[in-house]
């Protein structure tokens, strides 16, 4: 389906650069009016180039589609069949993001290419490759989340708008929309413990090579908030579950 | 203007008026969906502001703007942004479902203008808070300039046409369904490219200032009336935005009596 809709995912891939493409030239502008900043210029082009992969592979879009299918009842067909009525989620997300990387990795180049200063990229390749595996943490934690959220139509007859705030909130604490190693110091410690910040900001941590606090406790912390998120979303789905009770539930 | 035209006109404006009274009931009458609007919007424009406080808290000028006028551009796009939300939005994420479904059938056997009803028959009052929201950033954000009557109005003027001129960039691009079959993600592209509406022009390389006036002209919306505000008045830029704003009305006319064209209807 993401084949027939080729022009039209060709111009989301679009959007999702063009928002951390319009960052990169405000901080250099930044950077050239001599701002105080904690970290370099290449720390800033490696994070704003790498920033719309990691959010795409990274984001998922289940919580909608599950919030309502449990308001309306399509749930009901999901739970007949014999395998994880998640399954749909996980199988349209992976196919998603495959084509979304083919896509959204030429137009990053042609990105590249145009600037007008060519952007140095910092770290060394054991350090993206490693990045490669905090992402796959992420999009799972991501997933589990998306799952936890959507469970809360169980209780309450519409989330949307909840959603949408989370959506909103979401974007500044992961760091996809200013780094977070910019907010206000005093904010630091804060923002190093939330959960948003393992969805975005700490694979480019990683990538880069400048985690706060070291790599190995930074995996320690995601991999305790994969435990957490993954636990409350298998938590909330299977209490809710017992709740629900739409037509031929 | 001929008696004929002026009672198109009229019948226009009344029309309006019966959509916006009919939005405002709606609003009054599903009002956890209208304070999830605003609050929503409201939020948006917090999440907004955000990049535009912290480049300003860790540099206090760059490219000739102080932290406080970048507050104020960030207030001005916000504004617009705002309006669009209100008045155009609900009407242009409409459109590729009526070509689509065939539901513009309904629209052409109207005795109005289609093109107009197309644009401004739904009205999102509850969005407003993030109009009020934008006015308040500009006010912060300027609150120890003194600007002259010339550059207020100025500003005004700036304001209205950068509304008009990103309302005709996004229809254009909504016209996108009469071609395609699908071209609903074109509002994202269209959006993302407004945001950098948020900052002044003068941040950014000049080939990409010229696409944010003459292209996608959020400079025209944000940075020109902060500018009028903060600096007075200028004759060249009264003559940019106006000619501008002339020619994006005139080719948005021209594109949607193409557009129509190639519709094939539900029905015929």
């Amino acid at each position: 389906m993401t084949f027939v809709y080729r022009g039209d995912f060709l111009m989301l891939q679009l959007a999702t650069v063009l928002v951390p493409v319009i960052s990169l030239l405000v901080w250099r502008a930044a950077v050239a009016a001599g701002a105080d900043l904690p970290v370099d210029q290449s720390y800033l082009d490696s994070y704003f180039l790498a920033v719309s992969v990691v959010s795409m592979a990274t984001a998922s879009w289940t919580a909608p589609f599950l919030s309502t299918s449990i308001r309306n009842g399509e749930l009901s067909r999901s739970l007949l069949r014999p395998a994880s009525p998640h399954l749909d989620g996980y199988a349209n997300n992976l196919g998603e993001k495959v084509v979304k990387l083919a896509l959204l990795v030429p137009i990053i180049v042609v990105v590249v290419l145009v600037l007008p200063e060519t952007p140095r990229v910092v770290g060394d390749p054991r350090h993206w490759a490693l990045a490669v595996v905090a992402v796959v943490v992420a999009a799972v934690i991501a997933h589990c989340f998306e799952i936890a959220c959507a469970s809360l139509a169980f209780w309450f007859s519409d989330v949307n708008g909840f959603l949408v705030a989370l959506e909103l909130i979401k974007g500044v604490l992961s760091g996809a929309v200013v780094p977070l190693v910019l907010m206000p110091p005093a904010l630091a410690t804060a923002l190093s413990w939330q959960p948003f910040r393992f969805f975005v900001s700490f694979p480019i941590e990683v990538a880069t090579g400048q985690v706060a606090g070291g790599v190995a406790f930074g995996f320690a912390q995601q991999l305790g908030w994969l435990l957490v998120v993954g636990g409350l979303s298998v938590l909330l789905w299977r209490t809710g579950l017992r709740r629900y009770a739409a037509s031929g539930a | 203007m001929s008696a004929t035209r002026r009672g198109t006109l009229a019948r226009h404006l009344r029309t309006w008026r019966a959509v916006l009274v009919q939005a405002v009931r709606r609003d009054a009458q599903f009002r956890a969906q209208a304070w999830t609007t605003g609050l929503v919007a409201l939020a948006r424009i917090v999440v907004g502001v955000i990049p535009v406080l912290v480049l300003g808290a860790r540099t206090p000028e760059i490219g000739g703007w102080t932290a406080r006028q970048l507050i104020a551009v960030a207030g001005c796009y916000q504004l617009v942004q705002s309006l669009l939300e209100v008045f155009v939005a609900p009407n242009l994420l409409r459109l590729s479902g009526y070509v689509r479904t065939g539901e513009l059938d309904g629209v052409l056997i109207r005795p109005v203008d289609p093109q107009w009803f197309c644009t401004f028959r739904w009205v999102q009052p509850a969005a407003l808070t993030g109009t009020l929201a934008g006015v308040a950033l500009v006010v912060v954000g300027l609150g120890d300039s003194h600007p002259t009557p010339g550059g207020v109005a100025q500003a005004v003027l700036a304001l209205l046409c950068g509304t008009v001129l990103l309302a005709a960039v996004w229809t254009n691009a909504a016209y996108l369904a009469f071609w395609f079959s699908s071209a609903d993600f074109v509002h994202d592209l269209v959006l993302e490219a407004f945001t950098a509406g948020r900052y002044p022009v003068s941040l950014f390389p000049t080939a990409v200032r010229t696409l944010m006036i003459f292209v996608v002209p959020v400079g025209v919306a944000s940075t020109y009336p902060v500018q009028a505000l903060t600096r007075g008045p200028s004759a060249g830029q009264v003559v940019i935005m106006v000619g501008l704003g002339v020619v994006a009305v005139l080719v948005t006319r021209l594109h949607w009596r193409l557009a129509v064209r190639r519709y094939a209807s539900a029905s015929s």
